[in-house]
């Protein structure tokens, strides 16, 4: 088994290469971010796989008041992203004027930021 | 539970979120046996974000059903007015996955916002409906001399007040509050020794779900309250109609549409025009939050937990004064972590 901090810092540096990655079990459950344990059934035989950086918006919010961290970056839109090719959905900031739902979207990466802060969702 | 004085106490339980973000303070389980005079008894903090509350009354229930101790004190505190506002924020913000939500500048606020959205594409739970809560738990504390806000509030006031993270906006959240409640756990034979208020335990269960919200496969509802809830109906040979009032954790006015529908009052995806015709108000077929609720009567975040059960216990001890409502049996609490990470139930009964 990968140590989990590991994982993490993998998918991060993946994200650095502008290349999404999850984990696919051998029972064939994929999770994006990787996972060291599978969540269906407890396998730690994981592979790690490129994933395709295209989805569609399932719900998302204006963040107006923000953390301390972010209070420059305010009003910012969080979404959760449906990804094209699994049931996965992942979290992500999303660079459209007027999202709606269902709206495709496909992902970018911000060459100012690193690891998961550099994927970006556009329309 | 009963009255007992301090000297009587056997163990402690602690639920509090963060004294050592709020109060640079950690390692404060020790510090309640030693500011209230208890001496060298075991006392014990638990943390589950604003669950944790909830856990420091479920796991002074499971000592106490254990036969280890038979006086076990749990208290819920939090003091959050030190901070300022955004660091509160950030604070919380904590209780969400780290790498994958806060790195990116999720807030609660916001994640209860996407759960809104997605609730009301789904089934129409629009804005009114949402304000309907908030506007309910405000009148509610009315009657409540121990809440946060005393005072009624209108839906425009609601529809009107600043956007937080959209479509959430200032009243639809709780607010940020200094607090504390403690509720005594002891062994139903001792009870008959006082003749002060008690309540019996008739049940309890949590549960726990994915720290992120997007490794969730329903945006529209809580695994963590539906799991919790069927298996304490279970323990307490009950249905959800057995119920005669609850105390909900409503931290977003969404929160507590969610809630009532996940805990099997009302069908998925009515709770928003259950609370439009008055279903859960203080005079509707199932008081929701008579208290005031986290919206009005406060959130110190690991208080509130405790705080519900004390709710409850003025209630089956007609303890309630203005707000005393009527023919009650029993009365439920959900209190909920993150963003229904944890989620702890607890049933009681008139004694």
């Amino acid at each position: 088994m990968k140590e989990p901090r590991r994982v993490i810092k993998e998918y991060e540096e993946a994200l650095d290469a502008n290349r999404i990655i999850g984990s696919r079990c051998e029972c064939n459950d994929i999770a994006v971010p990787p996972r060291p344990i599978c969540r269906k059934c407890g396998s730690d035989h994981m592979e790690f796989i490129d994933i395709k950086p295209k989805g569609t918006l399932l719900s998302w919010t204006v963040i107006n008041i923000a953390p301390p961290s972010h209070t420059d970056k305010a009003p910012y839109i969080l979404g959760i992203v449906q990804l094209e090719e699994n049931a996965q959905c992942l979290l992500g900031t999303v660079m459209v004027e007027e999202p709606y739902m269902g709206m495709p979207l496909g992902a970018e990466f911000d060459e100012g930021e690193v690891g998961t802060r550099r994927l970006r969702w556009r329309g | 539970m009963a009255e007992k004085s301090n000297q009587d106490i056997e163990a402690v339980y602690v639920g509090q979120l963060s004294p050592d973000v709020f109060e640079n303070q950690m390692h404060v389980a020790p510090g309640v046996p030693d500011y209230l005079g208890l001496g060298h008894i075991p006392s014990t903090r638990v943390e589950a974000a604003c669950a944790s509350g909830g856990l420091a009354v479920i796991q002074s229930i499971i000592n106490v059903a254990a036969g280890y101790k038979d006086t076990v004190l749990a208290i819920g505190a939090e003091k959050m007015t030190s901070l300022s506002t955004p660091e509160v924020t950030r604070a919380l913000a904590l209780c969400a996955d780290s790498d994958y939500e806060a790195n990116i500048g999720v807030t609660f606020p916001g994640a209860f916002a996407i759960m809104a959205r997605a609730h009301e594409a789904k089934y129409g739970t629009n804005a009114e409906m949402r304000a309907q809560v908030s506007v309910k738990n405000h009148k509610n504390a009315v009657e409540n001399e121990y809440a946060q806000f005393r005072k009624e509030i209108s839906v425009d006031k609601v529809l009107n007040s600043l956007m937080i993270a959209d479509p959430l906006r200032l009243y639809d959240c709780s607010p940020i509050t200094d607090g504390a409640a403690a509720i005594m756990v002891v062994p139903w034979e001792e009870t008959k020794k006082h003749d002060g208020p008690k309540m019996k335990v008739r049940a309890f269960a949590q549960a726990s779900d994915t720290v992120a919200l997007h490794d969730r496969s329903d945006l529209t509802s809580f695994n963590t309250t539906k799991i919790a809830s069927r298996e304490a109906y279970k323990m307490g040979d009950l249905t959800a109609k057995d119920i005669d009032f609850v105390e909900i954790h409503d931290c977003f006015s969404i929160a507590e549409i969610i809630a009532i529908e996940d805990m099997g009052f009302v069908k998925p995806g009515e709770g928003g025009k259950a609370t439009i015709n008055g279903v859960t108000a203080r005079d509707g077929a199932l008081p929701v939050n008579n208290s005031g609720g986290l919206k009005s009567r406060g959130h110190p975040i690991g208080a509130t937990g405790v705080s519900q059960v004390v709710e409850i216990f003025k209630q089956l001890n007609d303890m309630g004064e203005k707000r005393q409502l009527q023919d009650l049996n029993i009365g439920m609490a959900q209190n909920l972590g993150g963003n229904g990470s944890t989620v702890a139930i607890t049933i009681f009964e008139r004694a």
